[in-house]
């Protein structure tokens, strides 16, 4: 007991420089920490994004690229299906609904997305949660609009008011005469969903009409109330949501999409294409991991630098140890004990600094990349790599207290420094 | 203390410390030259008061590590209290350094951090049967201690070492050195940063509390003129020795 006493009065004596090192120590504990719950959060986040969708069908592209426009809202679609084909497939044996989704235009830096009032109630999040109104109503109308909770907060808008849909995503050509109203606002979930405008299929179409190849065809003018009256079946979607009958005949229904015969389809299984896309980002992970592994080692090592630079003003602590009679062994130990101490503190203080820094960041991250961080208690895998960190940083220890036995056993009792 | 035969056969005391045809030299040489000690006999009988006089790098330091067995002869043999000390496994010696020896360092060499009482039980942690001495109250019985020794109260509740004046810090380092009573006291160069008047208050204390427990003193110091106080005075420089390089 005397010895952690010692120990800690002994630290608490260079308290600046084992401050230093234990807030280096902190952060890359705090970094290495913040980059596993980072790439452990972005997983849960994209899992949780897509849930009970047994297949998306889109245009033949690569099955990843298919799932980030489809349900993330990242990048865009090569091709299009056509709305004949679209029908075909939902009405094929085993498929139990389907929903499609037009995607391309975009409202101030938020996509929009054209579907049907079938996907608030077919598309679920979070391990089958349903999209819930905070306000309003879906769309009933044509003109009718339905914003995601982050549009609706970021550009203010509240029921009724009047949004205007630009062409393309990074457009400066608007549909200025077909406005929509906004008719319900749905409740965050912290998915790309809230980062969505959501309108009909109809109201979709009924602002292209009289558009070709990105531009207005001139001389092409159509009031909103007459273009209600008109034909507004789509011709293309972007994509479908498939839900099926039986589990059983997945993969039997996703061969018939792929061979498809009228034109080239891609199903893929929104599971598998994750995987794929896991495998696909898996080096950057890694990389990312390996540098801030790199940073706690870079941590430690310093730590061990700062004992060992010590040592020398120590040497006549260290020969007052031997002469009551401490074993070299004894020497050691309080240079270890000293090492897992900064570690612990350093771990703890990491720990800390990484739930404040989530505490911080987690709003922005959500806002911003539609990242959702759930601040948790450390789980099983957090507190093993803290483990492993306090078990490195007292294994690295051993360095410094090597050098100081030896120089305890040259010292003798006294030390001529 | 226990007895032994000597070499008439007749039962005596074990010398508290005995050197018998002790060789040393320092691995390193510096400067050329290199430093050995040679002792072919030395016997300190227990109780007695011994100081040994050497100029500065005349090897006290190097006898007192060898003495109190932080340093092993090359050759020879150093008994304690009758153990074969320098004979022993490097654990063992260390064990029996704790139990035997209080010492009391040039500059007393406190730990600066820790408090007065931590100081003084230190020993006790590496040291059983001293610690058996003084009874499960180990704290108990440095402050009695401390305060026999003229210790103020603030003082000895004092959070750190460094803040004790050096008269302070003199009379904390005979306290840690005489807790549990010891065999032997060896005393490195411990007037050494002292004034004439400070000298002799500090001896006059070192003296009375080894007589009152009944323990051998060992002082080393090059300041002659100590040493008519002592029962004995032996010169380092009969003992030790530098050789040049290449020398014999």
């Amino acid at each position: 007991m005397i010895l952690l006493r010692l120990a800690l009065r002994s630290l608490a004596n260079r308290w600046m420089t084992v401050a230093l090192t234990v807030f280096a120590t902190a952060l890359s504990v705090a970094l290495f920490l913040g980059v596993e719950k980072t790439r452990s959060g972005a997983r849960a986040s994209f899992a949780d994004t897509v849930s009970g969708v047994d297949l998306i069908v889109g245009a033949r592209s690569g099955s990843v690229q298919l799932l980030l426009y489809s349900v993330f809202r990242i990048g865009s679609a090569t091709n299009t299906v056509s709305w004949q084909s679209y029908q075909d497939i939902a009405a094929m044996e085993g498929v139990a609904w389907s929903v499609p989704l037009t995607l391309g235009d975009s409202h101030r830096g938020f996509r929009v997305l054209g579907t049907t009032k079938a996907y608030f109630d077919r598309y679920k999040y979070r391990g089958g949660r349903s999209l819930r109104l905070a306000a309003g109503e879906r769309f009933e109308d044509v003109f009718d609009a339905v914003l995601g909770a982050d549009v609706a907060a970021t550009l203010g808008y509240t029921l009724g008011q009047e949004i205007v849909v630009a062409h393309g995503l990074a457009s400066f050509a608007l549909h200025e005469d077909r406005p929509f109203r906004v008719s319900g606002i749905l409740e965050k979930t912290g998915t790309p969903v809230d980062r969505t405008v959501h309108i009909g299929l109809k109201g979709y179409e009924a602002i292209h009409l009289g558009w070709q190849s990105g531009a207005r065809m001139p001389g092409f003018s159509v009031s909103a109330e007459a273009v209600r009256s008109m034909d507004l079946t789509p011709k293309t979607v972007t994509a479908a949501l498939v839900g099926i009958e039986s589990r059983l005949a997945i993969l039997r229904l996703q061969r018939a999409i792929n061979t498809y015969p009228e034109e080239p389809l891609l199903a893929i299984l929104p599971g598998v294409a994750l995987q794929e896309l896991w495998g696909l980002v898996g080096v950057a992970e890694t990389a990312l991991a390996g540098v801030s592994l790199m940073v706690v080692a870079t941590a430690l090592l310093g730590m061990a630098a700062m004992i060992m630079a010590g040592l020398n003003e120590r040497r006549r602590e260290m020969a007052i140890l031997r002469a009551v009679g401490a074993r070299p062994r004894v020497i050691i130990a309080m240079l270890v004990l000293e090492a897992a101490l900064i570690s612990i503190a350093g771990a703890l203080c990491g720990l800390a600094l990484l739930y404040v820094g989530l505490l911080v960041m987690q709003p922005w991250l959500d806002a911003t990349y539609g990242l959702f961080i759930a601040i948790t208690p450390p789980g099983p895998e957090e507190l093993a790599i803290l483990s492993a960190i306090v078990g490195a940083g007292t294994l690295v220890g051993l360095f410094p207290a090597l050098r100081a036995y030896r120089l305890s056993l040259a010292d003798g009792m006294t030390v001529s420094t | 203390m226990k007895e032994t035969a000597d070499h008439s056969g007749a039962f005596a005391p074990a010398a508290a410390v005995a050197l018998d045809g002790v060789r040393f030299a320092w691995p390193q040489r510096r400067q050329g030259a290199r430093f050995s000690i040679a002792i072919d006999r030395l016997v300190i009988a227990p109780g007695e008061r011994v100081f040994l006089e050497g100029p500065s790098g005349s090897g006290k330091s190097t006898l007192l590590s060898l003495l109190c067995g932080i340093l092993s002869p090359d050759s020879g043999q150093i008994e304690v209290c009758g153990a074969p000390f320098s004979a022993l496994a490097g654990g063992r010696r260390d064990r029996l350094r704790a139990e035997r020896f209080g010492i009391i360092f040039q500059m007393f060499n406190l730990l600066p951090y820790a408090s007065p009482l931590d100081n003084v039980m230190l020993p006790l942690t590496f040291a059983p049967a001293r610690a058996a001495r003084v009874g499960r109250d180990r704290e108990g019985a440095a402050r009695r201690l401390m305060t026999d020794l003229g210790l103020a109260r603030e003082v000895v509740e004092a959070p750190r070492a460094s803040s004790l004046s050096v008269g302070q810090q003199q009379r904390v380092a005979v306290a840690r050195a005489l807790i549990g009573a010891p065999d032997i006291v060896v005393a490195d160069e411990p007037t050494s940063a002292l004034d004439a008047g400070a000298q002799e208050a500090f001896l006059a204390l070192l003296f009375d509390q080894v007589a009152e427990a009944g323990a051998t003193l060992l002082m080393v110091s090059h300041d002659a003129a100590l040493g008519a106080r002592f029962d004995r005075r032996l010169a380092l420089t009969d003992m030790a020795r530098v050789s040049r390089e290449g020398a014999a």
